[in-house]
């Protein structure tokens, strides 16, 4: 049985938040630029705590949840 | 990218993969030298000289870990990704290192078997060859690793 593929919508939603910089969510997520760059790149999956931490920059007062951010694909 | 572009654990990596390989150079020549590890115990000169190119590994390495310490106030410099990445660089490490002494002694024994006795230079050169190969090891398993997940985005 395959592990499936979890994609997400992170470069999508920075744009759409006011061209966010990687950076500038990396600092708001608690976590460091490369990690984005890599998570971005599907290089990298998340801890679950990360991962809600990057769902709640981007859906502080817009109602983005988690599954909104992360897709899992199997 | 620049210096300012990496992460802390990328350019600890590239920093100690830089001072490890000088100093495995320097060590290497210095056993080699002569009358090659074996007499590595009994020339006080190039003991010495081993033993700087270890020191020079150390305090390179750690003045490198110094400077590119966390700052107070300063974004995260590492997270769960640096973890993941050094805790399997460590296993590889591991691995590396431990067969590297395995094929070093077996060789020590087939070699000098029939002897009964390995020279104590090789022990000295097992003892510092050990410990830079481990850090060799370690940064360019990181700097691979790194790349692998993503670290070039």
């Amino acid at each position: 049985m395959g592990e499936g593929v979890i994609k997400n919508q992170i470069r999508r939603l920075r744009f759409e938040h006011g061209e966010m910089t990687q950076q500038e969510l990396a600092e708001r997520a608690g976590c460091t630029r490369q990690t984005i760059g890599a998570l971005e790149q599907g290089g990298y999956v998340p801890s679950l705590a990360l991962a809600f931490r990057i769902a709640r920059v981007f859906g502080v007062g817009v109602g983005v949840g988690v599954e909104d951010v992360f897709e899992f694909e199997p | 990218m620049g210096l300012g572009e990496m992460s802390q654990t990328r350019l600890r990596a590239w920093l100690a993969c830089m001072i490890w390989t000088l100093a495995g150079v320097g060590f290497m020549l210095t056993s080699f030298s002569g009358g090659g590890p074996s007499e590595l115990d009994t020339d006080s000169m190039r003991h010495v000289t081993g033993a700087a190119a270890l020191g020079f590994g150390f305090v390179g390495y750690w003045l490198a870990l110094w400077f590119t310490r966390q700052r107070k106030g300063g974004p995260p410099v590492s997270d769960e990704r640096d973890l993941q990445i050094v805790a399997r660089a460590n296993q590889a490490t591991l691995v590396v290192v431990l067969v590297g002494i395995f094929v070093l002694t077996i060789g020590l024994w087939t070699v000098y078997e029939p002897e009964g006795q390995v020279p104590v230079g090789w022990m000295w050169f097992l003892a510092y060859g050990s410990a830079i190969l481990a850090y060799v090891t370690s940064s360019v398993t990181i700097l691979i690793l790194d790349w692998r997940m993503g670290g070039h985005g």
